[in-house]
């Protein structure tokens, strides 16, 4: 049964303000009671799971809450499932492997949960100044995240990260400012009229650069490689399976406001150069970390062309970024499990893999095969979406260079394949008991297979979902 | 002062200080002009906004301004105290 409107918002809304007690519970409880110290990860859990239970069906409306401020729709509810889902596998990552030291668990789970907390508003959000906010909720508690172990590689991640993204900020603030003279009101659907004078030009221009940098498009990248490489890899695959997220839903949300022009134009430049550059660099790459940092750099450029294809491609979009967060959060999971220091493997590391752990070598595959896009993982079909959107939309050209990189990604993916199969073990890797990430990791690879498989279910709520937009 | 010439200030300190975040080196000082870009954009959202809207934004815009002062300087004493130096260049512990 869908329940009437009312109702729907107040179930909905209680999932993020759920979050919030329970950050708070998870920061404040351990500090009154000592016995409560070192089960943060557990209450964290619980908590998600039970804003889990608080998902429901969305109404086929779109409800707009605090004078427009919050859209509640369809594509709210997807994506928060999204968010709940990527929030509770790097909850049950760091509940196996603790990314913070002793003293700081409750502070990495509250930041984790201020993280999701904003990535939730920022999906949901109907003007640019809530985007705004979102999107500070969102990326603050993530550079305290990067450093939150005070060691040199986290420290400098966090800095870089802290100090391209707050410039980002900066950008986005002046292009707010500048459209907030031009427009009668900063929500979507105000701003729609289209830019009739230059400075307005200027100002969605500020304001899309300050978004392209937490996509990560190539050239507002430069931190992404270092930031992924020294964060803690519970974190980096939050970074790229959520930081990401938000920024592509308000990107589109941009994108959309324009039937042509030089702001197409700018985001078709963005596409190509992401696609190229990100995708040329990772070939050289030496660590698993920064290889997946750059090919994460490389997803956002397809992303942005599938962004060309109307609703058939923002459907795309929507199936896209779960399909990549599964590969993604897997693979960093793989290189979690194997790390030694801060910095995770080498590719070379992993040599052997499939003689001594032949199902996490497998699983591994299966991550790297769908990040290529091989059939019938599910890489392939949300890539074949993606660029399938663009084409019916007559953007030949821009695919045919996507098709191309991507053809040329194929190679650094199947290198590290190739080292896990076909390299002798330079030192064996020790036989531990499987725990939960072992879990996390099939559970996500069965994931990327059936999700390829079986798309249609997934397809379905993904289309539900790209009309309320 | 009116408002055009106010915003005019507004764009010079924001190009100011945009500049000066990306030609200097060290961890404060580029921390600085930070808060100096996002004091500029606020100028400009008061100056040109209309409303009381415009001001509320910029009120909010502090609350950020100050939450992101906040995370840097927590994140610049860490660093002080683990690479004992805050020039850009000597905290290279990462490859590029």
């Amino acid at each position: 049964m869908i329940p009437d409107p009312v109702t729907y918002a107040a179930s909905a809304l209680s999932g993020p303000l759920l979050l919030v007690l329970a950050a708070f519970a998870c920061l404040l409880l351990p500090l009154f009671f000592r016995q409560l110290r070192g089960t943060q990860g557990i209450m964290a859990l619980g908590a998600v799971l039970i804003a889990i239970i608080f998902l429901r069906r969305a109404p086929s409306a779109e409800l707009s809450l605090f004078s427009g401020a919050l859209l509640l729709s369809p594509l709210s509810a997807y994506l928060w499932a999204f968010t709940l889902g990527v929030l509770t596998l790097v909850i049950l990552l760091s509940v196996s492997r603790p990314a913070a030291p002793e003293e700081s668990q409750g502070e990495f789970y509250f930041l984790l949960f201020m993280a999701a907390i904003g990535l939730m508003v920022l999906v949901a959000a109907g003007d640019l100044f809530t985007a705004f906010i979102a999107l500070e909720l969102l990326s603050l508690p993530v550079y305290a995240l990067a450093g939150i172990r005070r060691s040199k590689p986290g420290l400098e991640a966090a800095y870089k990260y802290f100090m391209l993204g707050a410039f980002g900020s900066g950008m986005t603030v002046m292009g707010i400012a500048i459209l907030n003279a031009l427009y009668p009101a900063l929500t979507f659907a105000a701003l729609k009229v289209g830019p009739a004078q230059p400075l307005a030009l200027a100002g969605f221009l500020l304001v899309i650069s300050g978004f392209a940098f937490k996509t990560a498009l190539v050239p507002f990248h430069m931190w992404v490689p270092d930031a992924y490489e020294g964060a803690p890899t519970q974190v980096s695959a939050f970074m790229a399976a959520a930081v990401k997220t938000g920024g592509v839903i308000v990107l589109w949300r941009l994108f959309s406001l324009f039937d042509g022009g030089p702001i197409r134009e700018i985001f078709w430049w963005l596409a190509v150069i992401t696609a190229v550059s990100a995708n040329l660099m990772a070939l050289a790459q030496k660590g698993l970390k920064r290889l997946l940092a750059y090919s994460s750099v490389a997803h956002a450029g397809y992303i942005a062309v599938a962004f060309f294809g109307g609703r058939q491609g923002f459907e795309a979009v929507l199936y896209y970024l779960p399909v990549y967060a599964m590969a993604t959060i897997g693979a960093f999971s793989v290189a979690l499990l194997l790390e030694k220091d801060e910095k995770g493997p080498l590719i070379e590391d992993l040599a052997g893999l499939a003689k001594s752990r032949p199902w996490l070598a497998g699983a591994m595959s299966a991550f790297m095969f769908s990040l290529a896009g091989v059939p019938p993982l599910a890489g392939f079909f949300a890539k074949f979406y993606a660029f399938a959107g663009a084409v019916n939309s007559g953007y030949t050209s821009l695919v045919i260079i996507a098709i191309l990189m991507s053809a040329v990604s194929i190679y650094y993916y199947l290198k590290v394949t190739v080292v896990m199969y076909m390299k002798p073990a330079a030192n064996g890797h020790p036989a531990e008991p499987p725990g939960i990430m072992e879990a996390v990791i099939f559970l996500l690879a069965a994931g990327v297979l059936l999700a390829g498989v079986f798309s249609r279910p997934l397809l379905i709520l993904a289309a539900e979902a790209s009309l309320w937009f | 002062m009116s408002a055009y010439s106010l915003a005019a200030i507004s764009f010079v300190l924001f190009s100011l200080a945009a500049a000066g975040f990306l030609t200097c080196g060290s961890l404060v000082r580029m921390l600085m002009f930070l808060e100096l870009m996002l004091n500029a954009a606020n100028i400009a959202l008061v100056a040109l906004g209309s409303g009381t809207v415009s001001q509320a934004y910029a009120v909010m815009l502090f609350a950020i301004a100050a939450a992101e002062a906040g995370v840097g300087l927590a994140l610049i004493i860490a660093l002080a105290s683990v690479f004992k130096t805050l020039e850009a260049e000597n905290i290279r512990e990462l490859k590029g």
